[in-house]
């Protein structure tokens, strides 16, 4: 019985099929819109985290204690800390990679501009064991030694220098500066404004610009899929005792990131149930005049023999089918624009502004196709099927069929 | 402010600097300046000086008075624009402090604002200052002709060395035959023009012969012209004249 209550539903459904296919847009509008939104989102604060592990932090990083509190060469790791640093490294996992810095800051002139910039000194060989900064060159090519520079091209603009020309950088140490000239070797490109604001240098150069001849921080990179604060924390135990330092990781290392994205999930639901429930009262409200210039073929229906039970399951039956193909449409439209911004992002380059890259964030953000989307997405479908098919089922439900054909 | 700086820096460096000149008996680039710097270091100097800054057309001048102590420390007190009055710089120490006579307060300026003056000032002026000048630079000297005293004579031309902490590409320098700075081209990596600086109206103090006015010309057109007034070579100043309460307080040595 119930399949022929189904074909009656879905005749009923292309009897009017503007209105049918109205209530399916409606559905797949909402479930689309849930699927992208939290695609990107999740995309989003995927794309922030691996960039910048990826480029800067690395999996977390040993500092000395309290060098985050003032962040200068010489609250770093002295000579001595970075070789029982490295000592303790040795006993972990050959997967684990390490890379030695020293990060100062100075002025960084060409012959036509002045510029304040962060200064990264590196070995060139060991960090691109740890970073992919190397790979982000556009013009020129990677460090190779001493006295060579690697700027960004905001920088070089700015600058107006270009590969092959001497730049001079200062730096101040305790009451005096020292300067030394530079030639650009390679340009490049990260897309996230505070690294493009780094001058890349090697390590004995940033030991002689700054004066300190340890480090400021070991970046350790751990293999993918190792969980990430375990190891941190792993480091930590073995380097106690041994070394006053600390192992932090991104999010340690960033904690306004941390607070903007916690909870993105739960921040997210107002908005999945705001969409839900005006999907569902747009597919109910259709459907409940539908019920309503239906009510003289219910009464006859009514009056041939069906049960007010049987044309409630009809008009359930019609939601389910709304709701089904909606939810095909939106998941398949949403997930192939999840699938293309995956590959291709957007740029919120200018949607973000100042704002975006003071926090580090890249310019071009990439979605995330967790299968989990659908769920959230099929959510608002149950939603919309509940709220659609609840008051005009039980409409038709209590119909009287006499009183039925009359007022139809 | 820190064209002001930058032009104190500048103007008086050189001047001091290429003034003696007249006395090197060696016409070698390195021996010239080497002779340069041994002169002139430790000299004291006191002058008024009057500026004006040309910007994107706008004129905007300034009277200062300034005390020096060779590199050791110098003092710049603002006489005009009225708003301006009272209020100075002081570098000593390493250090470089402002006082703002409106605020009534000094302060102490970021160790990058003096790099920034000294940096502005451009390489080859702070490296007489600190007599490297012929350790950053390949120096070449030209013999021209000059018919007069007040022709160049000299053509100093100076090209950094690779390692050397300088941004220009070349400096070329034109000198009298009374040995006096006329003109300093400054030229990017690139062989462009970025600047001119051009010395004039020579006077003779005491045996220095000190241009009094010196332009400075760059290539949008943008130009500061100062000129020396009552120049005093080594007058009586002592290092307990550059503190911060003569910047405060406006006394004289």
């Amino acid at each position: 019985m119930n399949g022929t209550l189904a074909r009656i539903g879905w005749r009923g459904l292309w009897r009017h099929p503007q209105r049918t296919i109205l209530m399916i847009a409606i559905v797949a509008f909402g479930s689309g819109l849930i699927l992208v939104m939290w695609g990107m989102v999740d995309g989003f604060i995927e794309t922030l985290v691996s960039t910048q592990i990826g480029l800067d932090s690395a999996d977390f990083q040993v500092r000395a204690a309290g060098y985050a509190d003032d962040p200068l060469p010489k609250n770093g790791l002295t000579a001595d800390d970075v070789a029982s640093i490295e000592s303790i490294l040795a006993d972990f996992p050959a997967s684990w990679a390490h890379s030695p810095r020293l990060d100062t800051s100075g002025m960084l002139k060409s012959a036509y501009s002045t510029l304040g910039v962060a200064v990264r000194g590196v070995d060139p060989l060991i960090e691109p064991r740890v970073t992919t900064m190397h790979a982000m060159i556009r013009e020129g090519r990677y460090l190779a030694g001493p006295g060579e520079i690697i700027l960004s091209h905001a920088v070089a603009r700015d600058l107006d220098v270009r590969i092959g020309e001497r730049v001079v950088l200062l730096s101040f140490t305790e009451g005096s500066s020292t300067s030394k000239a530079f030639t650009l070797v390679g340009i490049g490109d990260s897309g996230v404004a505070t690294l493009d604001a780094v001058a890349y240098v090697t390590l004995d150069d940033a030991r002689a610009l700054s004066g300190w001849d340890g480090l400021t921080s070991v970046a350790v990179s751990i293999p993918h899929g190792t969980n990430r604060d375990r190891a941190a924390a792993d480091l930590q135990n073995a380097l106690a005792g041994t070394v006053d330092a600390e192992v932090p990781t991104y999010f340690e290392l960033n904690p306004m990131i941390r607070v903007m994205l916690s909870g993105s999930a739960v921040k997210l639901t107002p908005f999945v149930i705001m969409v839900a429930l005006l999907a569902g009262f747009g597919v109910a409200n259709t459907v409940f005049y539908s019920v309503l210039e239906r009510t003289r073929e219910f009464g006859m229906m009514a009056a041939v023999g069906m049960s007010t039970h049987q044309l409630g399951l009809v008009v359930l039956f019609e939601s389910i089918y709304v709701s089904a193909i909606g939810f095909a449409v939106g998941g398949g439209i949403g997930y192939w624009i999840l699938l293309y911004l995956s590959r291709v992002g957007m740029d919120f380059s200018s949607l973000l502004g100042e704002i975006g890259a003071e926090m580090g964030m890249p310019a071009v953000l990439y979605a995330s196709t967790s299968g989990l989307y659908w769920l959230a997405s099929f959510s608002v479908v149950v939603f919309t099927g509940l709220i659609a098919a609840w008051y005009p089922a039980r409409r038709a439900n209590r119909l009287e069929p006499v009183a039925a054909i009359r007022e139809g | 402010m820190r064209h002001v700086r930058l032009i104190l820096t500048t103007g008086l460096l050189l001047c001091l600097g290429f003034a003696a000149l007249a006395q090197a008996d060696s016409l070698t680039a390195d021996e010239v300046f080497d002779r340069t710097r041994s002169t002139w270091q430790g000299d004291s100097f006191h002058a008024t000086l009057s500026l004006d800054i040309v910007l994107s057309g706008q004129t905007k001048s300034y009277v200062l008075e300034v005390w020096t102590l060779g590199d050791e420390a110098a003092l710049l007190r603002i006489h005009e624009p009225e708003e301006d009055a009272g209020s100075g710089y002081l570098e000593v120490d390493g250090k470089l402090y402002y006082y703002s006579a409106l605020l009534g307060s000094p302060i102490e300026l970021p160790a990058i604002a003096l790099a920034e003056a000294l940096f502005g000032s451009g390489p080859s002026l702070e490296d007489l200052s600190h007599g490297t000048l012929s350790e950053d630079y390949e120096s070449e000297l030209e013999i021209l002709d000059a018919a007069t005293d007040d022709d160049p004579a000299y053509r100093l031309i100076l090209i950094p060395h690779a390692d050397a902490p300088v941004v220009y590409g070349e400096l070329r320098i034109l000198v009298s035959a009374q040995f006096v700075i006329q003109e300093i081209v400054y030229y990017d990596q690139r062989g462009n023009v970025l600047q001119t600086a051009t010395f004039r109206d020579v006077v003779d103090i005491d045996g220095n012969l000190l241009p009094t006015t010196i332009e400075i010309v760059d290539t949008h057109g943008d130009r500061t012209i100062e000129r020396i007034l009552d120049p005093e070579f080594a007058p009586e100043l002592d290092a307990s004249f550059f503190t911060i309460e003569t910047l405060v307080g406006g006394g004289e040595p």
